[in-house]
């Protein structure tokens, strides 16, 4: 490997994995949050680095450009916006350290044993058969650029030989997105109205003089009669 | 072998030089235009309300800009006693960053900084990042206009964002390629104008796009982030001086940066008659002019919606996001699939060849059926979307309307 | 149940969309309002105070700082409180001249203030200019013709200050004839605009129970469905002589108020057409040549004098002592009782609403402080 990728490499991993280490460490939890999209985009920046642009971009699209918003209107609107941060570390850091490290022990170490001793020559491999398909595809000449799963593919295999998992997945978040619909709809029947003027008129006219419940809160019509 | 060492260095510095030109030229350039855009903006909305606009500083106020930067950038720069300084401080960078790395594909005529394979994901995961610097500025700030601003704009931006995506789609269905490169090349057919925004399918998908990218720029009636009259300035009410003009730089070419794009995906880019006969330099020339000619009508359109019409309420904006927008560019990817089989389907569904004979650019039988096919479909879908979305008034007594039920 | 937190926020004084340094203090959940505040006094210039120290024609120029857009209406409903009650006639042609001045406010005062409630509806100000371009035109004839754009100090006890010339009448008749062209304009391109239906339609709705228990008046309650106009109800000046309509609304909404005033322009511009006609053959001067304006002494005694402004009922209530001031001086300023609805007109609705419906109120801190 070039020794310049290998800088650039060692650099986008050191602030993947120091903004990673200020995701846990820092007390205010919107920092925690801003950390985590820097290291979103780190990781980002590695995949473009191994060349697979396709992977880098959904990253960048889906986890920092959404999943992190997410995460920070989830705070936003649940916790107190304005106030000092909290701590972010309880007492059994040690138990949740401890478990990380396990798992990450249990993927990366058979991973090492297996191949360890000829991941060059698999990676060798790798590209020399990537390169054969370039060629087969480009009409026997090698082609300047050698395209490492490309969009195509991804498209490809996701219509093909993992259609099943595909569609088991897009099921899962249909029904997660319908039971997020059913929820809210639920809690919006409970919520709390403030009734305008023309409806309060309206509802004096119908008889209904003060439709509180017991917290003093408005209640719409509706869910009274539902009751 | 032995000189192989010199021959990469040598690569390198080219490859180094010519990206450091390029990258001046599109900051330059993105500048440029920003500045542009503010003067012919403002020039253009005067006109449309009776007023000169500004015409002192420099021929016909076109200095007026410079004099406008010069004037931000001496200000003092302020940051609220309370506020989260760094997270302050990021904010605008953020926002511009994101656009300028947007600028790093997008065309400019058939001129292309880099040529990247998924080039019209790439402009929409980076320019996705403005959330984030609205967010930051929103919160940074510790002012609850400010907070309501970013809050505001985080959510219409993400809710924009996929009927954005979507209306893209047909247009990556027809040309078969995410690479904006391959997508303005596939656009140069028929003398130039095999534009996409001339079939039905790509017509649809524009104004869609159109309308999503307005919201996408903060563009009226969709400039909720910073509703000046509602809540001060969104998520720019703390900031002054140069962080206020990176804001509105970044805010401007984003704006830039869409016309580009949708003068790149749906009006053929810089192809219009005569690029392809003209060659490369006065070609690239003549297509660079065609390019801009769209690109800044595009824009005037905008700044007439801009001078026409008042905003949208944040409740109203994000119903017409997903009751509106969202199911008629839904139908749309569906008619662009017919579209894409009956004019390009061959060995695929033989019963088509039957029919309307075999698929050529010059099969004007297949691209008949298609456009009346995929017209159908989207104006029945169009009129079922009003149909459903708006009840007549007439239907509402008026006791319904005085409880609120009509909007 | 579910409860969001709320939050206070204060819009003003310093604000783009407060029609002036007026303060609501705004308790929304979500973006739902729930309680509204308004704070006002900002604009306090000790007016009725200063009322009862002037004499009565220094206190004429002082009239014009209440509703700085329609200072000629100021004027007029001031003069009528005094003559009232000093018993002054007034000679035909000055009531002309004075229901003039009165209807081109109309005009220019309806013209701005559905500009502005466009520009708090987010139109980057197109219709405010359009509307602005009309006034600036009647500002021009006010300033012809009394020497002030704004601050007029056109009338004077027993008539007006100065006889209005062939040039103002013709210069009315040219801007007249532009007129209908911008109300067709404005129409067009406001009236069924898709955006502005969706923005004003069943926003700030005031019913018309309420709003007579508010005793609103002027545009507000027009909008409500309530066909009260001091014009009609109480015939001022020689308003009975002419032949104009009451627009009225059904819903009360912000659309209802939007249309009254699109449509009083119209009649405004018949009222206008009318008098210019009828001008020529009223008898007497621009004013009562008896009235001491200096040294005017009223009798012991009390008036009470109402015009319709654009805004709604202005009265003025006088109480004299027998001396050269007033003893009581009151303003009944419409902006102010009219703005005593926006809270509840406001609740239930969502924030960006409520500066549309402050809009739609049409309110000018001059006169709401005082």
């Amino acid at each position: 490997m070039n020794y310049v990728v290998l800088t650039i490499f060692f650099l986008l991993s050191a602030l993947t994995l120091g903004s990673g280490i200020m995701v846990v460490t820092v007390k205010n939890i919107i920092h925690a949050a801003l950390w985590l999209i820097s290291t979103f985009v780190g990781v980002a920046a590695l995949y473009m680095l191994m060349e697979a642009e396709f992977l880098a971009i959904v990253q960048v699209l889906v986890y920092a450009g959404a999943v992190s918003i997410l995460v920070l209107f989830a705070i936003m609107l649940t916790r107190q916006i304005t106030g000092t941060g909290t701590r972010q570390l309880h007492s059994r850091w040690w138990v949740a350290m401890l478990t990380a490290a396990a798992l990450f022990g249990g993927v990366i170490v058979p991973t090492v044993w297996q191949q360890g001793s000829s991941w060059d020559k698999t990676a060798s491999d790798a590209q020399a058969i990537l390169v054969q398909q370039a060629t087969e595809a480009n009409g026997g000449t090698r082609p300047e650029i050698i395209p490492v799963a490309g969009t195509e593919e991804l498209g490809a295999a996701l219509m093909g030989e993992y259609l099943l998992p595909f569609e088991v997945v897009s099921l899962l978040l249909t029904a997660a997105l319908i039971g997020a619909i059913l929820i809210a709809f639920e809690e919006r029947t409970r919520r709390r109205r403030v009734l305008t003027l023309a409806e309060e008129l309206a509802l004096r006219k119908r008889g209904i003089v003060e439709p509180h419940d017991e917290e003093g809160a408005v209640v719409p019509v509706d869910a009274e009669q539902a009751v | 072998m032995t000189y192989w060492p010199v021959i990469a260095v040598d690569a390198w510095i080219g490859l180094v030089l010519v990206s450091i030109i390029k990258v001046t030229l599109i900051l330059v350039g993105g500048s440029l235009g920003m500045m542009f855009l503010t003067w012919y903006e403002r020039r253009a909305i005067a006109y449309m309300q009776d007023r000169r606009g500004p015409n002192r500083v420099g021929p016909q106020g076109l200095l007026q800009p410079v004099s406008e930067a010069i004037k931000t950038m001496t200000k003092e720069d302020i940051t609220p006693l309370d506020a989260d300084r760094v997270v302050h401080f990021l904010a605008p960078v953020v926002m511009l960053g994101a656009t300028v790395l947007a600028f790093a594909v997008i065309p400019w005529g058939n001129l292309f900084p880099s040529s990247l394979r998924v080039g019209v994901l790439f402009i929409f995961a980076v320019t996705g990042l403005h959330t984030v610097g609205m967010l930051m500025a929103g919160w940074g700030s510790n002012n609850k206009f400010a907070l309501l601003g970013g809050m505001r704009g985080v959510a219409q931006m993400v809710s924009y964002e996929i009927p954005l995506l979507m209306a893209l789609l047909p247009i990556i269905l027809l040309s078969g390629s995410l690479s904006l490169t391959d997508i303005v090349t596939r656009q140069g057919d028929w003398y130039g104008f095999g534009w996409y925004v001339f079939s039905p399918v790509g017509l649809t998908a524009f104004i869609t796009f159109f309308i999503a990218a307005l919201a996408e720029g903060e563009r009226t009636p969709f400039d909720i982030p910073e509703a000046d009259s509602e809540i001060v300035a969104g998520y720019l009410t703390e900031y002054g001086g140069m962080k206020f003009a990176v804001f509105y730089l970044s805010n401007y070419m984003t704006n830039l940066a869409l016309c580009f794009i949708m003068a790149s995906l749906f009006l053929g880019g810089g192809n219009g008659p005569g690029v392809t006969a003209l060659g490369t330099v006065l070609g690239g020339l003549l297509s660079l002019v065609y390019f801009f000619i769209k690109a800044l009508a595009l824009f005037f359109l905008m700044v007439l919606i801009r001078g026409t019409v008042p905003r949208l309420r944040v409740d109203q904006l994000m119903g017409f996001a997903w009751k509106f927008l969202l199911p008629i560019v839904l139908v749309n990817v569906f008619s662009t699939a017919i579209w894409v089989a009956i004019t390009r389907w061959g060995p695929q569904a033989q019963i088509f060849t039957d029919w309307f004979g075999e698929p050529a650019s010059d099969n004007y039988l297949r691209y008949g059926v298609a456009i009346v096919v995929t017209l159908i479909i989207n104006l029945l879908a169009v009129y079922a979307v009003m149909r459903i979305n708006r009840r007549q008034p007439s239907d509402l007594t008026e006791e319904e309307i005085a409880l609120g039920l009509a909007g | 149940m579910l409860k969001t937190e709320e939050l206070q926020v204060n819009i003003g004084p310093q604000h783009p969309s407060t029609h002036g340094v007026f303060r609501m203090l705004v308790t929304v959940d979500g973006e739902t309002l729930v309680d509204l505040k308004p704070v006002f006094g900002y604009l306090h210039r000790n007016h009725e105070q200063l009322g009862e120290v002037n004499s009565y024609l220094q206190n004429m120029p002082f009239t014009d700082r209440l509703d700085y857009f329609n200072s000629m209406v100021n004027n007029h409903a001031y003069a009528r409180a005094v003559e009232q009650l000093a018993g002054i006639e007034v000679p035909e042609r000055a009531q002309y001249i004075r229901v003039i001045m009165d209807e081109l406010s109309r005009i220019l005062n309806h013209a701005s203030a559905l500009g502005f409630l466009l520009g708090d509806m987010g139109a980057w100000q197109t219709s405010l200019l359009w509307g602005l371009r009309e006034r600036e035109k009647i500002l021009d004839l006010f300033e012809y013709v009394s020497g002030a754009r704004m601050m007029c100090n056109y009338s004077r006890f027993g008539g007006v200050a100065r006889d209005i010339d062939d040039y103002f009448i013709s210069e009315v008749k040219k801007l007249m004839q532009g007129l209908p062209r911008y109300f067709d304009e404005f129409e067009r391109l406001l009236v069924e605009n898709e955006i502005l239906l969706v923005r004003a339609k069943g926003v700030g709705v005031l019913p018309k129970e309420l709003a007579l228990s508010y005793s609103v008046t002027g545009p507000l309650l027009r909008g409500s469905g309530v066909p009260y106009d001091v014009r009609k109800a109480e015939p001022y000046a020689v308003y009975d002589r002419f032949d104009f309509d009451i627009p009225v609304g059904t819903v009360g909404d912000v659309y209802d108020r939007f249309l009254v005033r699109v449509e009083e322009m119209r009649q405004s511009y018949r009222i206008l057409e009318q008098a210019l006609q009828q001008m020529p053959e009223a008898e007497g001067g621009h004013i009562n040549p008896k009235v001491k304006q200096q040294s005017l002494k009223p009798p012991v005694g009390e008036s009470y004098a109402r015009v319709e402004s654009p805004k709604g009922e202005l009265g003025f209530y006088l109480v004299s002592d027998g001396s050269g001031s007033a003893y009581r001086y009151k303003v009944r300023a419409p902006s102010f009782i009219n703005l005593s609805a926006l809270a509840d007109m406001c609740k239930g609705y969502k924030i960006a609403d409520v500066v549309v419906i402050l809009g739609s109120i049409d309110i000018v801190m001059g006169e709401v402080d005082r």
